[in-house]
C-alpha cells in the first residue's frame, strides 16, 4: 500500500470518527465506512451483476488515492456523503437500489460525482475482468493477432 | 547520424515529424539538403508499441492545456499526437484522394451564406502524379496492384447491410496497411486499435518509414523533445531560424535557409500567431487575417448497431471497410457535398466514453453488456470552411512552455447538420436491414482528429495565407505543409492528401533552393 493511500484510509477513518460524534465504526466492517459506501456508490454507477466486487473494491482503492491527495477533493467526498446517506452506512445500505439511484441523482451534477462517474469509468472498464465479462480479448500480440483467432468467424449473416 | 550546428543557416527546419513533416524531411533530405526537423514529442522505440488504448493514450497523445468552444469539446477538443512521427501513430490508414469536384467546391456548390466555400487554387490532375507516388510509397491497398486487406466480422456486418441498402462501392478500403510483407515492414496481423499505434508496423507510419530513411540520407538531424516556440524573420521578407525549447526548457534557436511548418493545425497556426512581431503585428504570414479560421474537421459521427449476433468488432483492423456510394455530390438530397461511412471499432472503455456520455446506472450497464454483439462505424462528411470557425490564442492562460493556450471554436453550419441528419439515417439503415436490435448515434461526442483549413491556400494574398505550394505569401521562405493548407475538406480522410501536397512541396523548394530563388 502505498503512502498516499494509507494516509488517504487513515484520513477518511478519522472524518468518519468524528463526524460519527464518537459513536465508532463497527469493529466487524471491513475498510472504512466511506470506502464502503463509495465502493457501492462505484457499483450503482456501472452495475455488472456477473462482475466480481473485487473489481468495484479496486476502482474505489484508486478513487481514495486520487482523493486522499486532495483535500479539496476531501471535503467534497465527506459532502457527498452526507447528501448520500447522512454520513450513515447503515441508512445507506438500508436504501433499494432505486433510493440508491435517487440519492446519487441528487449528487450528479457535482463537481465531484463528474469525477467520480469519470475514474469510476476508467476503472471499471479497462479492468481485465470486465473486459472478459462483455467479450473483449484485449492485447492479441502475443497471439499473432486475431487473424487465426476468429477476425472473420461470423456465422449467422445472410448469404 | 548528422548535427547541425545552431548557427548553420544552410538548413531547412521542418517543424513536426508526422505526416507532413516526415515526408518533406524524408524527400528534401534524400535530395542532398540539410535538415533539421524540430519534433516537440518522444522517439518511442517499437517495443515501446503495445495494443492498450489507456498505455498508449498516455505516450502518443498531445495532453497539454488546449480549450474548447462551440462543440469542440472543452477539455480535449483536438485528438492528435506529440510523438515522433506524429498523428500516423494514431491515424487509422485510410489513404483515400479527394475528388474532383471536391478541389472547385465553390464553383460546384455555388456561395453559399455562412461559408467560405472557395476553389483549390490547384486541381485534381496536378495533384494526380503525387497521389500515386504517396499510394506507391505508403503501400495503400487497392492501388498498384497492392492486395486489399481481408474482411472482418465489423466489415462483413456492414457490408451485407450495405447491399441490402442497394449501395454498390464497398470494399475493405485503401488503406496504408500491409496486406502482404512490402517495403520491409510486415503485414497485418488483425491486432485492431489501429489508433494506438501499430505494434507490428504493417500500418504505415513516419517514426518507421521516412525518420529512417532521412536519416539514411546523411543529411538529417531529428531533434524529438524540441517544442518549436517562435519563428524569426529578418527585415526583408524571409525567415531565419526557429526559436525552441529542449526537453529541459532551455532555449536555442536553430538558423535556417527555409522553414516547414507542419505541427498539425492547432500547433502550426499556434506557432504562426505567437511569432508576431512589429513587421507582423497579427502574426507571421497572417497580413490576411485567415490564419486560424476556416478550421475545419469533417463532420463526423458514429453509429453502433445492437446486432443478432455476435460481431466481435474489437478483432482486426480499425478501418478496414468504406462505402463509397454517398460520397458524391448530389443536388437533390438537400445539402452539398458528400460522405463516407467506414468502419471503427472501440474498446470497452471507449464504448462506455462515447455510447451515451455521462450515462451510468442499470440500464447503461445492460446496455454495453452486449458489446460483443456490436457493429460500428464512422460518418465522414465534407465540412465547408466557416470564417468563425478558429483556432485563437488565449488572451492570459499560458501552458508549461510559457505559450498562450489556444482555443479551439467550432460550431456546425446548417449545411453540416443536414448532411450529418442524412448520414445517420442512411447509416442506421445498414444495421436494420439485417435486424439491429437498436441503434444508437454518437453525435458530437468526439474530439476531432481530421484538422484542416486554418492556413488556406489560395491565389490571392488578400484571402488566403499560403500559394498552391504551400509557400506564404508572405515570406518566401516560410513554408505551411500539413492540413492547415486545405482550402475545403471533401470527404476522404485528409492524410493522403496533406502527403500528396507534401511531396509536390519538397520538390518545389528542392527545385527553389537550387536555383538560389529562396
Amino acid at each position: 500500500m502505498d503512502i498516499a493511500r494509507r494516509e488517504f484510509l487513515q484520513l477518511t477513518v478519522n472524518l468518519a470518527l468524528v463526524s460519527l460524534g464518537g459513536h465508532s465504526v463497527a469493529d466487524d466492517t471491513p475498510g472504512w465506512h466511506g470506502g464502503k459506501v463509495l465502493s457501492d456508490v462505484v457499483y450503482q454507477l456501472f452495475p455488472h451483476e456477473r462482475l466480481s466486487r473485487d473489481v468495484y473494491m479496486q476502482v474505489t482503492e484508486q478513487l481514495g488515492d486520487s482523493i486522499g491527495q486532495s483535500a479539496e477533493l476531501t471535503a467534497m467526498m465527506n459532502n457527498a456523503m452526507e447528501v448520500l446517506s447522512g454520513n450513515s452506512q447503515e441508512n445507506w445500505f438500508a436504501l433499494s437500489e432505486r433510493g440508491k439511484t435517487e440519492a446519487i441523482e441528487k449528487i450528479q451534477h457535482t463537481p465531484f460525482f463528474q469525477f467520480v462517474l469519470n475514474e469510476a469509468l476508467s476503472g471499471v472498464y479497462r479492468h481485465p475482468l470486465t473486459w472478459e465479462l462483455l467479450g473483449y480479448e484485449g492485447s492479441s500480440l502475443e497471439f499473432g493477432g486475431y487473424i487465426d483467432r476468429g477476425f472473420n468467424d461470423i456465422d449467422w449473416l445472410p448469404d | 547520424m548528422n548535427k547541425f550546428s545552431l548557427d548553420d543557416s544552410s538548413v531547412v527546419v521542418v517543424v513536426g515529424s508526422g505526416a507532413g513533416g516526415g515526408t518533406v524531411s524524408d524527400v528534401l533530405s534524400n535530395n542532398g539538403i540539410n535538415v533539421v526537423c524540430l519534433e516537440a514529442g518522444r522517439r518511442l522505440d517499437l517495443t515501446e508499441i503495445v495494443t492498450d488504448e489507456a498505455g498508449m493514450f498516455g505516450k502518443i497523445t498531445w495532453l497539454d492545456e488546449r480549450q474548447g468552444s462551440g462543440i469542440a469539446p472543452p477539455p480535449f477538443p483536438v485528438w492528435n499526437c506529440k510523438t515522433v512521427g506524429g498523428t500516423t501513430m494514431h491515424w487509422t490508414a485510410t489513404g483515400i484522394r479527394l475528388q474532383e469536384h471536391e478541389f472547385s467546391a465553390q464553383s460546384r456548390y455555388g456561395a453559399v451564406k455562412g461559408t467560405t466555400l472557395v476553389d483549390w487554387p490547384l486541381s485534381l490532375a496536378e495533384l494526380e502524379p503525387y497521389y500515386s507516388v504517396a499510394e506507391d510509397r505508403l503501400g495503400v491497398t487497392g492501388t498498384h496492384g497492392i492486395e486489399r486487406l481481408p474482411e472482418s466480422n465489423n466489415y462483413m456486418v456492414f457490408k451485407a447491410g450495405a447491399k441490402k441498402c442497394g449501395y454498390r462501392e464497398i470494399n475493405t478500403g485503401n488503406l496504408a496497411i500491409n496486406s502482404k510483407p512490402r517495403d520491409g515492414r510486415g503485414s497485418c496481423l488483425q491486432l485492431g486499435f489501429c489508433t494506438s499505434g501499430c505494434a507490428t508496423g504493417a500500418k504505415w507510419s513516419t517514426l518507421y518509414t521516412d525518420i529512417p530513411a532521412a536519416e539514411r540520407s546523411g543529411h538529417f538531424e531529428l531533434r524529438p523533445e524540441s517544442m518549436a516556440v517562435r519563428v524569426n524573420h529578418d527585415g526583408k521578407g524571409r525567415v531565419t531560424g526557429v526559436e525552441y525549447l529542449d526537453k529541459h526548457g532551455q532555449g536555442h534557436t536553430q538558423s535556417a535557409r527555409a522553414v516547414c511548418i507542419a505541427g498539425n493545425t492547432v500547433e502550426t497556426t499556434r506557432l504562426l500567431l505567437n511569432s508576431q512581431s512589429d513587421q507582423f503585428p497579427r502574426g507571421l504570414a497572417n497580413g490576411s487575417g485567415q490564419v486560424g479560421r476556416n478550421y475545419m474537421r469533417h463532420v463526423m459521427a458514429s453509429l453502433v448497431g445492437v446486432m443478432p449476433g455476435q460481431v466481435n468488432q474489437h478483432r482486426g483492423a480499425h478501418q478496414a471497410g468504406i462505402i463509397y456510394d454517398e460520397r458524391y455530390h448530389d443536388d437533390g438530397r438537400g445539402f452539398f457535398g458528400g460522405l463516407l461511412f467506414e468502419t471503427v471499432s472501440f474498446t470497452p472503455e471507449s464504448m462506455a466514453r462515447f455510447l451515451r456520455p455521462g450515462s451510468w446506472g442499470r440500464p447503461y450497464t445492460r446496455l454495453l453488456e452486449q458489446y460483443d454483439r456490436m457493429a460500428a462505424l464512422l460518418i465522414v462528411g465534407e465540412d465547408p470552411p466557416v470564417e468563425t470557425n478558429s483556432i485563437t490564442l488565449h488572451p492570459t492562460r499560458k501552458d508549461q512552455y510559457g505559450l498562450p493556450v489556444p482555443v479551439v471554436h467550432y460550431e456546425h453550419h446548417d449545411n453540416s447538420r443536414k448532411l450529418l441528419r442524412y448520414g445517420l439515417d442512411r447509416g442506421r439503415r445498414i444495421y436494420e436491414a439485417l435486424g439491429a436490435e437498436q441503434v444508437l448515434e454518437l453525435v458530437d461526442v468526439f474530439p476531432a482528429t481530421h484538422n484542416m483549413g486554418t492556413a488556406r491556400m489560395g491565389d490571392d494574398p488578400a484571402t488566403s495565407v499560403c500559394n498552391q505550394w504551400g509557400q506564404t505569401h508572405e515570406l518566401d521562405n516560410l513554408f505551411i505543409s500539413d492540413g492547415s493548407l486545405f482550402p475545403t475538406s471533401g470527404c476522404a480522410n485528409p492524410t493522403l492528401t496533406i502527403i500528396a501536397l507534401a511531396l509536390r512541396q519538397a520538390e518545389y523548394v528542392a527545385s527553389l533552393l537550387r536555383s538560389n530563388s529562396i
